[in-house]
């Protein structure tokens, strides 16, 4: 059965692969008809509009790389194109041949970025980020002084590009910017294939994990700092040779936001995605504007469109950013994977990634001495309860949980067998969890399967989780405040368990282990559940104090008679309290009984395998 | 360097300084309760200083009508963000709600300037701009009276309902943990709401008395300073009010001493220096808490 369950989440984790197959060069294959008609059919101006593109691309791809491969956070690539371009100017006014003279932007960006790269090692996330905005103000003003102290008060000229004694301009310009762009994306496809990218991909999914199995963290990080600041200064130079012109101006915080604006659109993580990205984001402006001349003059809009349409193509960049944040957060390339899906699922052989027959068919869970008798109804009913996390993993398949009026149910498992899952499950997602609940979870006759977990706790469900469980920054009095518990619910919650007064003015988060489990259940009983799940009571706590909490757990449930569902790991303590137990197994129920009738020795043997 | 110039770069000081905190303050509360680091905030102050602009010059209403009516209507703005926007991103990446707010700030500044147009708008002449009062040679305008009370009071205030309201407690509660917080009934949604509307009526605060100690408002120039906040919030810490208070005036003084010995260019990058050196130095500043390290 576990081959079988691993099987399933093998195939779910395959299930997009042929969605990929296909989206990967669908993208490729609009990238190449775009560059195919622009060098045969398309005028100067969109030919000029071409090569910003591909130069922009350049970049965006260099942000891809450190953004979207290796994790690390950065608004600086405005900072980085100006290192280029200023690099590139003064090497000209030294009649350095154009393609050394690139070199040596490479070579400085590949330094500022090692710089600021060590800053790198030690933050993250926002920290980094606002480090690179740092970087950005700090490169501004730098090239301000550089222009006005070297008497470049309108910026730098720079001559046309040449190879050899061929001066590029124009179309020739623009095949050798597409070369550029071509050979660039081939060195990057070849390195995310390779250890680099896997060392890459490691770092950003779970940086202490990448340490663990050997993987010099701070050496890949330094180093992809340095080639994708020195990929962005390349850009940055090929601009200068583009526009032939290098100005402060240019180099702005707008400039740096309308690549991450690429990046994001076209899809992080995928290069002919922050192509795509960049040609939409760059070209845009262009279309409204083009489209707005066409219009008619008597539509109502067109003379409010065409007075305001140099401000809404500056801004432009900031809706259809927004837009894709709201409703295709995963770019142009998850647009077309899914799209790829759809085709795939409609054409291929009819395979669904997850093979629900196949686990239907599964054996049923075994029943012990008969506790599916028919009893009172239950207040909870969980039916062919399933769980897939937004990993593609496959938490939970066809669950099937009873809990009766009063009765307390322990749910027994290893690690991952699916025990938080399941509470979770009934508790219930935010949206933006992203998992899928499919199945039944009937609730007092009301189904809530897939229901917030707002709509879940004003239902009475309440559920102890196993690590977040009370508020580090509020006091213990707070957190009665915080239910608006009555000043006799308290009384009677500090009397039951005496250290809840003792520590009543500190923050919970300076409690201990066995205290914060004490506030964690006197605050689940004061908020008045109709059904009660606690996950993993004991654990982490002294076999004292589990004991105590266990028996006090009892005592609620014959003072108000509200059902108990709760997780343990620990088995004498659960089979003390539980009426019955359900043991679980890589995400389904193999064991049901009595709690009566069943030993510790038979629990252990069928959930742990211990012999 | 005179008495004179000293006592006004005091004086500027304690007026920047105060505004700063007052946008710091706003930031740290939406960064605590939703996690979110606004970066719209200096295009929101631009927007409430059009409003008074608008409200005082068209529509002749006093001026304190103004600052109420746009601090008000700001407000609603932000909440209205959360609802329209940022309550589909709950739960998402840090970095996903920073380029949000980032688009969030170029579409604001876009249809600021499609409504008010680029050009500079002086904003109304104050009677009261000469020296009230001066204490110990450190002369103070009206103006700067205003700045400074509104921002010690509202500051004040918000401390105040944080720590001691149900609503602030909620509000705490729902910067530990949202999951947590909705698991115990709190209503986790009405919160956040309330958090962006308070975030942002700080940040119009701010912006409207801004254009009046400039004199002017623009669409470009009080938003730049609208993103000193960063270099205010990572010096005193991004989880604290009282951090903020003190990384605005640290960070006004800065302004106005660079201002002065090597001129306003230079503000932006020794103020953003001063944030790389705390990073680097203490990442969680002055007061914050340990838990920020990590962010």
């Amino acid at each position: 059965m576990r081959e079988r369950a691993a099987l399933t989440r093998q195939k779910i984790l395959a299930g997009p692969v042929p969605a990929k197959r296909l989206a990967e060069p669908a993208g490729w294959a609009v990238l190449v008809l775009a560059a195919l008609w622009l060098m045969l059919l398309g005028s100067v101006f969109d030919q000029y509009i071409g090569g910003l593109v591909i130069i922009y691309a350049v970049s965006a791809l260099g942000l891809d790389w450190i953004q979207g491969r290796a994790g690390q956070v950065s608004i600086g690539s405005a900072a980085f194109m100006a290192v280029g371009a200023y690099v590139t100017a003064t090497a000209t006014e030294w009649h350095v041949p154009t393609l050394v003279a690139l070199l040596m932007a490479c070579a400085a960006g590949a330094i500022v970025g090692l710089v600021f790269g060590l800053p790198a090692l030690r933050l993250r996330h926002l920290y980094l980020a606002l480090s690179t905005l740092a970087l950005q103000f700090i490169t501004q003003t730098v090239a301000l002084q550089y222009e006005t102290s070297t008497g470049n008060f309108a910026g730098f000229s720079v001559p046309e590009p040449n190879i050899g004694s061929l001066t590029l301009s124009g179309r020739s310009l623009l095949v050798a910017l597409t070369v550029v762009l071509v050979l660039v994306t081939i060195c990057l496809r070849n390195l995310y294939r390779r250890a680099p990218g896997r060392a890459w991909q490691a770092i950003r999914e779970n940086q202490m994990a990448a340490a663990v199995i050997g993987i010099d963290v701070n050496r890949w990080k330094l180093s992809a700092f340095a080639t994708s600041s020195a990929l962005i200064s390349l850009s940055g130079g090929l601009l200068a040779y583009y526009t032939l012109r290098v100005f402060d101006d240019t180099f702005t915080l707008t400039f740096a936001l309308t690549f991450v604006a690429m990046v994001i659109v076209g899809g992080l993580g995928s290069i002919s995605g922050a192509i795509l990205g960049a040609t939409l984001i760059t070209i845009a402006p262009y279309v409204l504007s083009d489209w707005t001349n066409d219009l008619p003059s008597t539509m109502p809009l067109a003379s409010w469109l065409s007075n305001n349409i140099s401000y809404i193509d500056n801004g432009l960049y900031g809706i259809i950013l927004l837009l894709f944040l709201l409703y295709q957060p995963r770019g142009i390339a998850g647009a077309l994977a899914a799209a790829g899906q759809r085709i795939a699922t409609w054409i291929g052989p009819r395979e669904r990634p997850v093979p629900a027959a196949s686990l239907s068919a599964a054996p049923a869970p075994v029943h012990a001495n008969g506790s599916q008798a028919p009893g009172p109804a239950p207040v909870l009913a969980v039916r062919d309860l399933q769980l897939v996390y937004r990993t593609g993993a496959l938490a939970l398949s066809s669950v099937d949980i009873d809990v009766r009026p009063g009765e307390i149910v322990a749910v027994l498992g290893r690690n991952g067998a699916g025990k938080t899952s399941t509470l979770r499950a009934i508790s219930g997602f935010f949206r933006a969890d992203r998992v899928r609940v499919s199945g039944s979870v009937t609730f007092e006759g009301r189904q809530i399967v897939g229901a917030s977990p707002t709509l879940t706790s004003r239902r009475g469900i309440v559920l102890v989780q196993e690590r977040d469980k009370v508020f580090p920054s509020l006091t213990v009095n707070e957190h009665f405040r915080l239910i608006r518990s009555s000043a006799a619910a308290q009384a009677q919650a500090e009397e039951i368990f005496p250290p809840l007064r003792e520590r009543a003015s500190s923050p919970a988060g300076l409690l201990s282990g066995g205290e914060r489990q004490m506030l964690a259940l006197a605050l689940a009983w004061t908020m008045q559940p109709r059904l009660l799940l606690v996950d993993e009571l004991s654990l982490g706590l002294a076999p004292a104090v589990a004991k105590r909490l266990t028996a006090s757990l009892r005592d609620f449930r014959d003072r108000t008679n509200v059902p108990i569902l709760l997780v343990e790991q620990n088995v004498s303590a659960a089979l003390d309290v539980a009426d019955r137990v359900y043991i679980m197994e890589a995400g389904r129920v193999v064991f049901t009984s009595d709690a009566d009738n069943v030993s510790r020795d038979t629990v252990l043997n069928l959930s742990f395998g211990q012999r | 360097m005179s008495s004179g110039v000293l006592g006004s770069l005091i004086s500027n000081t304690l007026v920047l300084g105060s505004l700063y905190a007052l946008v710091g303050v706003g930031f740290v509360i939406l960064f605590r309760s939703t996690g979110v680091v606004n970066f719209a905030q200096g295009a929101l102050m631009v927007l409430a200083a059009y409003l008074v602009y608008t409200c005082a010059e068209s529509l002749h209403l006093p001026l304190w009508i103004c600052f109420i009516v746009s601090m008000v209507a700001i407000g609603v703005l932000g909440g209205l963000f959360y609802v329209g926007m940022f309550r589909r991103m709950v739960g998402a990446d840090l970095f996903v709600t920073v380029i949000a707010t980032l688009g969030l700030s170029v579409v604001l500044q876009m249809v600021t300037i499609m409504i008010w147009g680029a050009q500079v708008r002086p904003m109304p002449e104050l009677p009261s701009g000469k020296t009230l009062f001066s204490i110990v040679g450190i002369p103070f305008t009206a103006v700067d009276l205003v700045a400074i009370l509104l921002s010690v009071v509202l500051i004040a205030i918000l401390e105040l309902c944080l720590r001691k309201t149900i609503l602030g407690i909620a509000t705490r509660a729902v910067a530990d943990s949202s999951h947590l917080a909705a698991l115990m009934k709190v209503r986790v949604h009405g919160i956040s709401a309330l958090a962006w509307a308070v975030s942002a009526l700080c940040a119009a605060a701010a912006g409207c008395v801004l254009s009046l100690v400039v004199g002017s408002v623009d669409p470009v120039s009080i938003g730049q300073l609208g993103l000193l906040v960063f270099p205010v919030v990572i010096i005193g810490g991004v989880d604290s009010v009282n951090g903020a208070l003190i990384g605005g005036i640290l960070v006004a003084a800065i302004q106005n001493v660079v201002q002065y010995y090597l001129g306003g260019n230079w503000v932006d990058p020794l103020a953003y220096a001063a944030l790389l050196v705390m990073l680097l130095v203490r990442p969680r500043g002055l007061f914050g808490s340990r838990a920020v390290a990590r962010i």
